[in-house]
């Protein structure tokens, strides 16, 4: 059931985000890439993903803003966010819209596994 | 006996010469009297054998520009040019012409001729000239091509020193350019996080990539496919991120500024690579309305792209209070001169701080050094450019500078 669990991942940047799919396949998982909140919003993948990667800046809605609507959507599917930023009360404001985790890029792969284990537990 | 007109011609005569003479030797100017008789019969010849175009032959054969000056003699000098040129005996001063002339300033020797050939009453140009001792330095060069003595092969030049003036403008050269350079270190600073950001993705990207690398490697079946997929990502965000760093390094480092032709558009838009972290991170809008086929300007790319960036991050830090803040930058031609607008729809400047917003170390920033406008003014003026702070359509402000197209 976990191992055919699907993840979707939301970041701006392609290439991170080709990596962040291809980390989370080589784990066994299925993986849905976004480049933007919207998009993903605009599919029925809140409903199907068993978590959910997003960064927190990016064009448009950004990830804290994403977990707010999920929220206010019923959606309950945990949320990873990561950020290249590490401006102060940023950590704090993403835990208070519900992160399950925050990760501070570059991080390493196994916090990430980490937190899509501790996602998929629940 | 005044009423004899020979006399009074010949006093006249007379009364002409000595003030000449002592203008010859009065004036602080190094002067010289030559004799360029064989010039034209040089110049004669040449036009017998078919040659019309003179400009282009002594272009072309720059040994015939340094024989014209070796049938040059210097029959007269005063006192200036004994002190300026010779070792105090005037009579070691009076050779031929090329013994003054570096091959540096061939040109300048071939367009007076061109000049006195063409019925130019004189000519001036800055070019370099050499004393007996071996020395070469800065010097004005004037010659006057008077009719009378032109008809006779005579010839009258004038040479100003101007070495210290050439010197203390190189050395304030010298000088705006580590103000520049001093800016642009203190203006990536303010972008520390901006850059950061931007160094970290293709980082998290590598370390991500080579994380799954392992995993696939790590399975009972090994999948090679996959690896190496992944280890083309990672070459490839490898360079992204050399690519960034090469792009930082240009903008912190310490270059001598080359005026070379560029194209506006493309240095506004390189401009924007350094702030598109930083506009996302404000949430800044950014809208470019670059009028396509614009001439080029000449100017030091990095030193253009320091005015740009600067005026956009100014442009961001007014705009903190600001709903839906955007920049704009606009390009366009008029009368002959690209135009570059930089606005923003924050609170625009005051009346009061307009006439002192390009003054040294005026500033309204609690951090700032006020340095950055002064030294995008004194960037853009060394590029044959101006800059003005105006109001934006939308009440914020606006910045418009100029350069001349290159032609």
């Amino acid at each position: 059931m976990v191992q055919n669990a699907l993840i979707s991942i939301i970041d701006d940047d392609d290439s991170l985000r080709a990596a962040l799919v291809g980390l989370v396949r080589s784990l066994g998982y299925r993986a849905n890439g976004f480049a933007n909140a919207e998009d993903f919003l605009a599919t029925d993948s809140s409903d199907l993903s068993a978590a959910i990667v997003t960064d927190i800046q990016m064009p448009g809605l950004s990830g804290i803003e994403l977990k707010q609507r999920l929220v206010a959507d019923g959606c309950s599917a945990p949320v990873i966010m990561i950020t290249a930023r590490g401006e102060e009360g940023l950590k704090e404001r993403a835990f208070a819209s519900g992160a399950l985790c925050v990760l501070k890029k570059p991080f390493a792969a196994e916090a990430l596994i980490e937190c899509l284990e501790r996602a998929l537990a629940k | 006996m005044a009423s004899d007109p020979e006399q009074s011609a010949e006093a006249a005569l007379r009364e002409s010469e000595y003030r000449y003479r002592n203008l010859f030797q009065a004036m602080a100017a190094s002067f010289w009297e030559l004799d360029f008789t064989p010039v034209g019969a040089m110049l004669r010849d040449l036009r017998k054998q078919g040659v019309a175009d003179f400009a282009a032959y002594f272009a072309e054969n720059p040994a015939f520009v340094r024989g014209m000056m070796h049938v040059t003699r210097v029959i007269d000098v005063n006192n200036q040019s004994v002190a300026l040129f010779g070792r105090g005996d005037k009579n070691e001063l009076l050779q031929t012409l090329d013994v003054y002339w570096p091959e540096e300033s061939n040109r300048i020797y071939a367009e007076s001729v061109l000049a006195a050939v063409s019925g130019k009453p004189s000519y001036a140009a800055e070019c370099k000239l050499r004393k007996l001792d071996g020395e070469i330095f800065d010097a004005l060069f004037t010659a006057c091509f008077a009719q009378e003595a032109v008809a006779v092969g005579k010839l009258l030049i004038g040479v100003i020193d101007i070495s210290e003036r050439v010197k203390a403008q190189a050395q304030l050269r010298q000088v705006q350019t580590e103000f520049a350079h001093a800016a642009r270190v203190s203006m990536l600073g303010e972008l520390t996080a901006s850059i950061a950001h931007e160094v970290n993705q293709p980082l998290a990207a590598i370390a991500t990539n080579a994380s799954a690398g392992l995993r696939w490697l790590d399975r009972p079946e090994p999948d090679v496919a996959e690896v190496r997929a992944l280890t083309q990502r990672i070459i490839a965000d490898a360079q992204r991120a050399a690519d960034i760093i090469a792009r930082i390094r240009a903008m912190a480092g310490h270059h001598a500024p080359e005026a070379v032709p560029l194209s506006m558009n493309s240095v506004i838009e390189e401009a924007m690579l350094f702030l598109a972290h930083e506009l996302q991170a404000h949430n800044v809008a950014l809208e470019l309305a670059l009028t396509r086929g614009l001439p080029k300007v000449m100017g030091d790319r990095v030193q253009l792209q320091q005015v740009v960036v600067n005026l956009a991050v100014n442009a961001v830090q007014a705009m903190a209070e600001t709903p839906a803040p955007t920049l704009t930058v606009i390009t366009a031609l008029r009368d002959d001169r690209v135009t570059v607008t930089v606005q923003d729809n924050g609170p625009g400047i005051s009346a009061e701080h307009r006439a002192r917003l390009f003054d040294s170390f005026f500033t309204t920033k609690s951090n700032g050094m006020g340095m950055g406008l002064p030294i995008c003014r004194s960037i853009l003026e060394t590029y044959g450019g101006s800059i003005e702070a105006h109001t934006s359509e939308a009440g914020g402000a606006a910045f418009v500078f100029t350069l001349p197209a290159a032609h």
